[in-house]
């Protein structure tokens, strides 16, 4: 098995089975980055298929020195992001359940230990609904942040600006999001264990 | 389930390695003691927990058949096919504008557009069409200090 740098020398040279490994090892992230960003799960296909027919035409270009996975989310969150802008957020028509204590039991869970897990389903639902009130570059920054994992200078070579601006989008996006959750989703937040003593009779 | 964390690795998790911070993230989505700590400080963290969320295998299959669908079709030399072309027809387009003035009927010695150059940054230049005898054509290209003699003849054979 080739490990990933030789995949990508590889696939430089026109090698187009070492270009389909390759596309199987970082189709997941980047079908989950342009999820996140466009809201929608089709959408997402359409881009990440975009993102990789664009790598294998420019791909005799790249430096090998240069990071891969950075240029990758670059192409892919500048097409999530034109399609966003192009087609709309679809995250602000997700259903949801009306009931508060479903969306209760979802996060905070009771007694069980299968109530107890999260519902990551719901969650997402939330989070597609609440996202859609971000700007494009928010909602990016915030992706690749919290949900990639990315550290800020990783953000900010990502989306090509200064790691500045990048706090500065995690910090609107945290403020819409905290917001939202605290106004429309109380129930998704379990308590933490300090509120638990606090809360317990003495 | 999986053992609980240290209350600093879970504060720390932006910092662990992809795999520990996955790992890490599984736990925080079954166990709702650890996601109050995961949260406390910023309940938007919460959406961190996506990232466990796996994504249908299908779609995922589905982007594998596009793309190997697309490059069988021709989508790398797609782009070097479009630009021979592009290159062909601004070649074409080239030759069509130098014929269409090399062949226009024009009085001799008469200087023909006179280019007075941009100011600082090449000299003046003109071109003079000197002579026509039959279909060939003799023409003086003066830039500056340099004179250029030019023929413009089809059955002319370097």
């Amino acid at each position: 098995m080739r490990d990933e740098a030789e995949l990508i020398r590889a696939a430089i040279g026109g090698d187009r089975e070492a270009f389909e490994t390759l596309v199987v090892l970082k189709r997941e992230r980047v079908v989950r980055t342009a999820y996140q960003v466009t809201g929608d799960l089709e959408d997402a296909r359409d881009v990440a298929q975009w993102v990789f027919l664009r790598l294998w035409k420019v791909l005799p270009r790249f430096d090998p020195e240069r990071r891969f996975d950075t240029w990758l989310y670059r192409i892919t969150v500048n097409a999530a992001i034109d399609h966003l802008r192009t087609r709309g957020p679809k995250g602000a028509i997700q259903p949801l359940p009306e009931d508060p204590a479903v969306l209760e039991r979802a996060g905070a869970g009771g007694g069980g230990e299968a109530e107890r897990a999260l519902d990551l389903e719901l969650l997402q639902k939330v989070f597609l609904r609440l996202a859609a009130r971000l700007a494009p570059r928010q909602r990016a920054a915030f992706v690749l942040k919290e949900i990639e994992g990315k550290d800020t200078a990783e953000v900010a070579r990502i989306l090509g600006v200064r790691e500045s601006t990048v706090r500065n989008h995690l910090h609107q996006a945290r403020r819409i999001l905290q917001a939202g959750i605290r106004r429309d989703y109380p129930g998704l937040v379990p308590p933490s264990a300090a509120e638990v003593e606090d809360e317990e009779p003495s | 389930m999986r053992p609980h964390p240290d209350p600093e690795v879970l504060a720390a998790a932006d910092g662990l390695a992809p795999d520990a911070r996955m790992e890490l993230l599984r736990h925080v989505a079954e166990c709702s003691a650890c996601r109050g700590i995961y949260v406390a400080s910023d309940p938007a963290r919460l959406f961190g927990l996506l990232a466990a969320r796996p994504l249908p295998a299908a779609r995922l299959d589905e982007v594998s058949a596009g793309v190997a669908a697309a490059i069988d079709s021709g989508a790398r030399s797609g782009g070097s096919r479009a630009a021979r072309a592009a290159t062909a027809i601004a070649a074409s387009l080239v030759l069509a504008a130098l014929t269409l003035f090399l062949t226009e009927d024009r009085p001799r010695g008469r200087a023909v557009a006179p280019f007075a150059g941009f100011a600082g940054v090449t000299p003046a230049a003109s071109l003079t069409l000197l002579d026509s005898p039959g279909e060939a054509r003799v023409m003086d290209l003066t830039m500056g200090d340099t004179q250029v003699v030019m023929i413009f003849d089809r059955e002319l054979d370097l």
